[in-house]
């Protein structure tokens, strides 16, 4: 099931990587990018700066979804990153500390009051 | 109508007055009475033409008090319509996509709504003072997704932990580890008078962020402990992570090299039985090509060769 015989040579099957599922990581990956913090240390290694990264951002939108919305433990938060996350001005401006801190304060009151 | 009546009333008066007359002459005239009579009848029948002329307009008046009071409710219901329908139009309508939508079950919404629970609050949220009790439903809800699958693999805040902790406000422990990390800290120093005097509901109601239990997002650590923090671990220790195999890649990689080596065994036992096969057909003959073997094999010097 794992490998996968292409042309009669094992190739690696695309959706295991390190023993770990394809989606596991992708769904952790974007739930991750909910934590303010963890897109500091994106913008700080300069990970926005690339262009398959920003790419790769875009793609991960097919969390919205119903199907796959299911699967998000912290579903507001994360979206949330995810929508601000393509606009390329807030990945220009994630380095700055004062708006991810402004984007922590944001998430906490939208946690604290829930949705209205 | 009561110049008809009139008419025939002073009809009647003046033939009475004429028999009266007539008789008061001593000359009582038949005439004057057929006259009399005659006239009477027509007043008697005008008093039954009034009489029906009145129950007619009595009618009327009916008829045109029930009209009145229908027109009313018709002009009250047309109100009451036209105001259902403004307020029909007013209900904000969502902009979705209906293409999209499928029906969803109430079991899956409840199922994801205790899933997500333990990291959101619902609209009807009112935050409780008391953060054991509220600590203590969200586990009892935590423990019976099951069948949910978990796409994150780390594991979820430990609840078993929270249900012993101590009487502190934050139970539960992944806060209070990433509380120095993450949470936000009152803006207000515990020492000014003011907040002193502010009652515990109102402290709540201004800063609600601080009886949150939870963390909305995964923390650093928790981060650390997922799939990718074990790639990350990979990576840094050098190994590659695309040649990390699961167990069962494991399994079936020791598999495939057993049979292998069951195979190479198995060739080995072979050639060392023709070998031998070989070199007894050869035997003291001093075939070459046996104990060109044999001598290959062992590297001994034998002299009579």
């Amino acid at each position: 099931m794992a490998e996968a015989n292409v042309n009669g040579t094992k190739s690696r099957d695309v959706n295991w990587f390190a023993v770990h599922q394809r989606f596991d990581i992708e769904c952790e990956f974007v739930q991750s990018l909910s934590n303010p913090h963890y897109i500091l240390h994106l913008a700080a290694n300069k990970y926005f700066d690339d262009a398959t990264f920003v790419a790769y951002l875009k793609y991960l939108e097919y969390f919205r979804q119903p199907e796959y919305i299911k699967y998000l433990l912290y579903p507001g938060p994360t979206l949330r990153a995810l929508e601000l996350l393509q606009q390329e001005q807030f990945r220009k401006d994630a380095l700055n500390p004062a708006l991810i801190e402004q984007v922590l304060q944001e998430g906490m009151e939208a946690a604290a009051t829930g949705p209205r | 109508m009561l110049s008809q009546i009139q008419t025939s009333y002073q009809r009647v008066q003046q033939s009475l007055q004429r028999l009266t007359d007539s008789i008061a002459a001593y000359n009582p005239s038949t005439i004057a009475a057929d006259e009399l009579v005659a006239a009477d009848d027509t007043l008697s029948e005008d008093l039954r033409t009034l009489h029906h002329h009145q129950s007619n307009v009595h009618r009327i008046t009916d008829l045109k008090r029930r009209a009145e009071t229908n027109d009313e409710k018709i002009k009250t219901h047309f109100r009451a319509v036209a105001q259902l329908r403004k307020d029909l139009t007013s209900i904000p309508t969502i902009e979705s996509n209906t293409s999209s939508r499928e029906d969803i079950s109430v079991d899956d919404l409840l199922a994801y709504a205790r899933y997500i629970s333990p990291t959101t609050v619902p609209p009807t949220f009112r935050p409780r003072r008391d953060a054991h009790s509220y600590m203590k439903g969200v586990e009892e809800g935590k423990g019976e997704d099951g069948q949910m699958r978990n796409g994150v693999t780390t594991p979820p805040p430990p609840p078993p932990a929270t249900a012993t902790a101590t009487a502190q406000d934050h139970t539960n422990p992944e806060t209070t580890a990433t509380a120095t990390a993450t949470t936000v800290t009152p803006h207000i120093k515990e020492s000014t008078i003011s907040l002193q005097t502010l009652t515990d509901p109102e402290k709540q109601w201004l800063n609600p962020t601080a009886t949150l239990d939870f963390t909305p997002w995964p923390s650093h650590i928790l981060i650390g402990n997922g799939a990718l923090g074990s790639i990350q671990k990979m990576v840094e220790s050098g190994k590659d992570p695309a040649s990390v195999l699961s167990a069962e890649e494991q399994a079936e990689v020791d598999k495939v090299r057993k049979e292998e080596e069951e195979k190479e065994r198995k060739e080995e036992e072979e050639r060392a039985r023709r070998r031998a096969v070989m070199f007894d057909a050869a035997g003291s003959a001093g075939g070459g090509l046996g104990r060109g073997r044999r001598e290959a094999e062992d590297d001994v010097f034998d002299p009579d060769a």
